[in-house]
């Protein structure tokens, strides 16, 4: 498979404090650090990891939230970092997002209707009668009934306001999805259907997904390839079934024993102890080594690579010891 | 809003308490702390070790409250004062429950710290609760719930705020607590695996009603309530991933003083005219398990 988009070396840094004086630097968080993956099309990538790890900084800059990031972004072998402004828009269009919280996400003053219209009016798709039936056609497909579209927010239910961001978000017709913990903000009932929609859509209209969730279990169910991030950097990238099968990196496995499972009674699950690091004292080495249970010299001296240990080349982990069991 | 719940809870055991939100976990909670908020009113029994505190009058209960029934919440955050260090409200606590002074309050607060398993307990008794992780911030507020040592620890969605490496900490922190201390504990939670984990026992929540109880095992392996299979059956399953999930349709109801029936009847595959016109009783249909359901009856 070709890559659709291409994420290449991505860094993200926010500039934090008071300038100095004598260097006349401000000092940097790096929220993202040389981040490096491809999606294919129709492909599902996860995105993983504990609050503060860069996984939705990573995902709004792929979306165009930020401005120049550093690295490259490729979209169908073109470089949308370095675009005019006139062509930005037009492969701006092909990638869409949804937001976690859909209280906030969508306009309160505004009608179902003109929510799911501004995307396309935005973008010149359509004449007002072309707009009204393509609006119609929409909200079916995310399974509301038509008169949704003459009410305000407001008078949904937090599964029904995701159902329309989701329409919002398709309205252009996108390629790819940033799906941005779009499950956490909803009632367990209510999770299961809104996974549902999105694999039907993606089925229906090969759309690919940036899936971006702390919640493993979610992951486990709608990704193709799932990539682990830590303090910034990418740790594990692979597939679905060798990643939670054999994680090679430490971090992973620690990720997973601790994710709660149903008739799993009074288990060890902490593998991990201690908590994140905070993103001004980023250790030395490898970022994780504090907090890992195999960490020797090496790992606080020398950043291990991501690379592809035995086997399967498709499975990278950036650990000295990749392999070894916990 | 929540309407004829009982249940009990032995010393040293845990009642694990699952439902969607609005099902009535977190009031039932409230009740047993004599907290819920007006215009609402309580009736019927809450028994602790004996003594009934049910009707006692409301200047009595801060003697309870913190001393021999305590409370965990959600959001360390919000739980803690933003401008007090944290060994002085734990101190707060056992100056007031325990007549302690406040120099050996203080100390006692360190004690207290330590056995929660926050490292160098002497220095972090001076932070502010900004300056702690939130893994930190929940085992603060841990420590101070059983600073008294009490015979009920309420533990309301404690670790739905926290990354799943630091859930796994403070389930285990809760369970080793568990067992030194022997309190009771009442854990609510929406997560049915995080309950299934930690739980002995579990009651099933819906609407305002126990609609199932059983042991934790018996419950996830043979659910009989439909809107249990519901729930376990909407979980995505690392162990058992399937293509669909199931659904279960609609919304929790909005009840009005004059409903028939059954409250889930709207929502349920198996719901016939019987489970409309009549309100199901929560029986026993095996031993140790009971269900609120006309069709789930042998």
């Amino acid at each position: 498979m070709t890559a659709l988009l291409s994420v290449k070396d991505l860094t993200i840094s926010f500039p934090v404090g008071r300038v100095n004086l004598f260097t006349g630097h401000r000092r940097a968080i790096h929220a993202v650090q040389d981040v490096s993956f491809d999606i294919a099309s129709g492909e599902t990538l996860a995105l993983v990891g504990e609050s503060g790890c860069g996984k939705t900084t990573a995902g709004r800059a792929i979306a165009g939230l930020y401005k120049a990031p550093k690295g490259a972004i490729s979209f169908r072998g073109q470089d949308i970092l370095d675009l005019p402004r006139a062509s930005r828009r037009t492969v701006r269009r092909a990638i869409q997002m949804i937001f976690q919280d859909p209280f906030s996400s969508l306009d309160p003053r505004m009608t179902v209707s003109e929510i799911l219209s501004d995307p396309l009016k935005v973008n010149g798709i359509g004449n007002a009668q072309e707009i009204r039936e393509r609006v119609q056609d929409l909200i079916g497909q995310v399974g509301l009934p038509a008169d949704t579209l003459n009410r305000h927010p407001h008078e949904f239910s937090g599964g029904q306001r995701q159902r329309i961001a989701i329409a919002r978000a398709l309205a252009p017709e996108p390629q790819i999805v940033v799906a941005d913990e779009p499950l956490s903000a909803l009632d367990v009932s209510v999770q299961s259907q809104v996974l549902n929609l999105l694999g039907a859509l993606k089925r229906q209209r090969g759309l690919s997904y940036l899936f971006i969730s702390h919640d493993l279990a979610a992951v486990h169910h709608i990704a193709d390839r799932v990539a682990v991030m830590y303090l910034g950097r990418l740790v594990e990238i692979a597939g679905r079934d060798a990643l939670f099968a054999a994680p090679r990196h430490p971090y992973t496995q620690g990720l997973l024993a601790a994710v709660p499972r149903i008739g799993h009674r009074r288990r060890r699950r902490s593998l991990i102890e201690g908590d994140l690091p905070g993103p001004l004292a980023i250790p030395s080495g490898c970022g994780f080594h504090p907090r890992c249970p195999l960490a020797k010299d090496i790992c606080r001296r020398e950043r291990p690579e991501l690379k592809s240990h035995a086997g399967d080349r498709a499975h990278l982990a950036a650990c000295h010891f990749a392999g070894e069991a916990l | 809003m929540v309407d004829g719940v009982s249940y009990t809870i032995a010393r040293g055991r845990t009642l694990g308490v699952v439902g969607e939100s609005g099902c009535g976990k977190s009031m039932t909670a409230l009740a047993l702390l004599g907290l819920v908020p007006k215009p609402a009113h309580v009736t019927g029994r809450i028994v602790v070790s004996g003594q009934n505190l049910s009707g006692i009058a409301a200047g009595k209960w801060p003697e309870i409250r913190g001393k021999r029934i305590a409370m965990v919440f959600q959001e360390p955050m919000t739980a803690l004062n933003p401008g007090m260090c944290v060994g002085d409200q734990i101190g707060e606590v056992l100056h007031l429950h325990e007549s302690l002074g406040w120099k050996e309050a203080r100390e006692r607060a360190v004690e207290e710290l330590r056995l929660v398993g926050i490292p160098s307990p002497a220095e972090r008794a001076k932070s502010y609760p900004h300056q702690l992780s939130g893994g930190m911030r929940q085992r603060v507020v841990i420590a101070m719930a059983l600073a008294c040592r009490p015979d009920v620890l309420i533990a309301d969605e404690p670790t739905t705020a926290l990354d799943v490496t630091i859930q796994a900490q403070i389930l285990e922190l809760m369970q080793r607590l568990q067992d030194e201390i022997g309190m009771a504990v009442q854990f609510i939670s929406h997560n049915l695996a995080v309950v299934s984990e930690i739980a002995d026992e579990v009651i099933v929540m819906y609407a305002g009603q126990v609609v199932e109880r059983a042991s934790a095992e018996e419950l996830f392996s043979k659910p009989l309530h439909p809107y249990t299979q519901g729930l376990i059956a909407t979980m995505p399953m690392i162990d058992n991933r399937q293509e669909q999930l199931a659904v279960i349709p609609g919304v929790v109801p909005h009840l009005d003083g004059n409903h028939k029936g059954c409250r889930f009847a709207g929502r349920c595959h198996k719901a016939d005219s019987e489970c409309r016109a009549l309100v199901p009783a929560l029986i026993t249909v095996e031993p140790a398990h009971e269900v609120a359901c006309h069709k789930a009856r042998p």
